[in-house]
């Protein structure tokens, strides 16, 4: 029979494990870390402080976005003309003037545009003491207790880079640093006109971020 | 009739000394990051809970001794357009701080009457281990190291119905130490304000 005492700390006992075992449940190492697609994308853009934008002119742009490597399965060119489109807009807006030779005169900077992507797993081991995740299920024989149990989930990612840089960059012999580069990374698992639209939001925060972007002719 | 009481009368001094020298005690904790630490974190955390066990002397001087253990999650959210030396980045960040105090603690009681509030003195000393998250989209940084480090604090001890409550106000000063996620040592400051329930066995 439990006396008051025993009583007593059975339940102070019980409060404790449900205190704790709450705590467990409620706080977490990175709560909320979970991203919707939109606040996926991050842009970057770097500029070489050396260069004088003010004094740079005409451009030449190239006529398609490399894939990087060239067969990546995880792309296609839905969007590039659009994407080609808008670099050209936006630079104009800027005052520079688009050239459709590289000589005579020779511009004052190429356009080049850069795709890549790729696709991130990840596995969700809910026993990780049987040692095999979810690989293991039915576990192995006896004595490993519980079965792994698992999920999978998996996402695309996918960057596209526009750089400016100096004619001399066909110069092979000579390592040249561009000018100004706008990078764009961001989940992929989107309707096309979801992509398209945040490929447009993404290239005109580029430019937005680059005030110094400017041509004084 | 001496003979038989007085070792009687020691016995059960000391049985009841005994069933009061321990104390364990359940917390939820409430900081607030300030000095260098605000520059990463400024938001308050409400997500934090510690541990303690305290001994005190069998003669019941004001003294008592102890560990605590904790654990309190900062997190803080932000978009927008941040500036590099020679660009800038735009994107959803999450920055977390995950705190894990280790301490050997120490308490002065103003009392000794077990069933009387009382008010406390003391603090703790040893190790913080400090897990530092900075996500941008679905990039993340992460750096995580130990630290030295040390938390006075003041508190008030008071009578429940089949406990004790406690609340303090504790600071944690956590030294510089390791590379942080900017690749520079990093020391951590931040107030807590923590409240919960104390058993004694």
């Amino acid at each position: 029979m439990k006396t008051p005492e025993h009583r007593r700390l059975l339940s102070s006992a019980a409060v404790i494990v449900l205190l704790a075992a709450g705590t467990v449940v409620w706080n977490a190492c990175t709560p909320g870390s979970g991203v919707s697609v939109q606040e996926s994308d991050v842009i970057v853009t770097i500029f070489n402080e050396n260069t004088n934008f003010g004094a740079l002119n005409t451009y030449i742009l190239v006529d398609s976005i490399v894939h990087v490597p060239e067969d990546n399965s995880n792309l296609d060119r839905t969007h590039d003309k659009e994407i080609m489109r808008l670099v050209d807009s936006l630079l104009t807006r800027r005052g520079y003037t688009k050239t459709d030779t590289i000589q005579t005169p020779i511009p004052d900077f190429y356009v080049l545009f850069y795709a890549t992507a790729q696709q991130n797993w990840f596995l969700l081991n809910a026993w990780p003491g049987s040692g095999w995740g979810w690989w293991g299920w039915p576990c192995c024989g006896g004595g490993w207790g519980w079965p792994g149990v698992g999920a999978t989930y998996g996402f695309t990612t996918g960057t596209l880079a526009v750089t400016l840089i100096s004619p001399a960059v066909a110069d092979t012999t000579s390592t040249t640093i561009p000018y100004w580069t706008g990078a764009m990374n961001g989940v992929m698992d989107d309707t096309p006109q979801g992509v398209e639209a945040r490929l447009e939001r993404g290239i005109n925060q580029m430019f937005e971020q680059s005030p110094y972007l400017q041509s004084t002719p | 009739m001496k003979k038989v009481l007085i070792p009687i009368l020691i016995l059960l001094a000391a049985q009841t000394a005994a069933a009061q020298t321990n104390l364990f005690t359940l917390q939820y904790n409430v900081s607030v990051p300030v000095s260098d630490m605000s520059d990463y974190i400024t938001a308050a955390s409400f997500r934090g809970v510690s541990a303690d066990w305290r001994w005190f002397n069998i003669r019941k001087t004001h003294l008592a001794a102890g560990f605590s253990l904790g654990w309190q999650v900062f997190d803080q959210s932000a978009t927008g357009t941040f500036q590099l030396d020679n660009g800038a980045v735009t994107g959803a960040q999450k920055r977390y701080l995950n705190a894990f105090p280790m301490l050997i603690t120490g308490y002065y009681y103003l009392s000794t009457a077990w069933r009387d509030p009382k008010i406390y003195v003391g603090g703790g000393i040893g190790a913080y281990y400090m897990l530092q998250n900075f996500d941008l989209g679905v990039n993340r940084i992460e750096a995580s190291n130990w630290h030295f480090g040390a938390a006075p604090e003041v508190g008030l001890q008071f009578p429940m119905r089949n406990s004790q409550g406690i609340v303090n106000v504790k600071y944690n000063w956590v030294n510089e130490s390791g590379e942080g996620i900017a690749g520079q040592e990093r020391g951590y400051a931040y107030w807590g304000l923590n409240a919960g329930f104390a058993w004694d066995f």
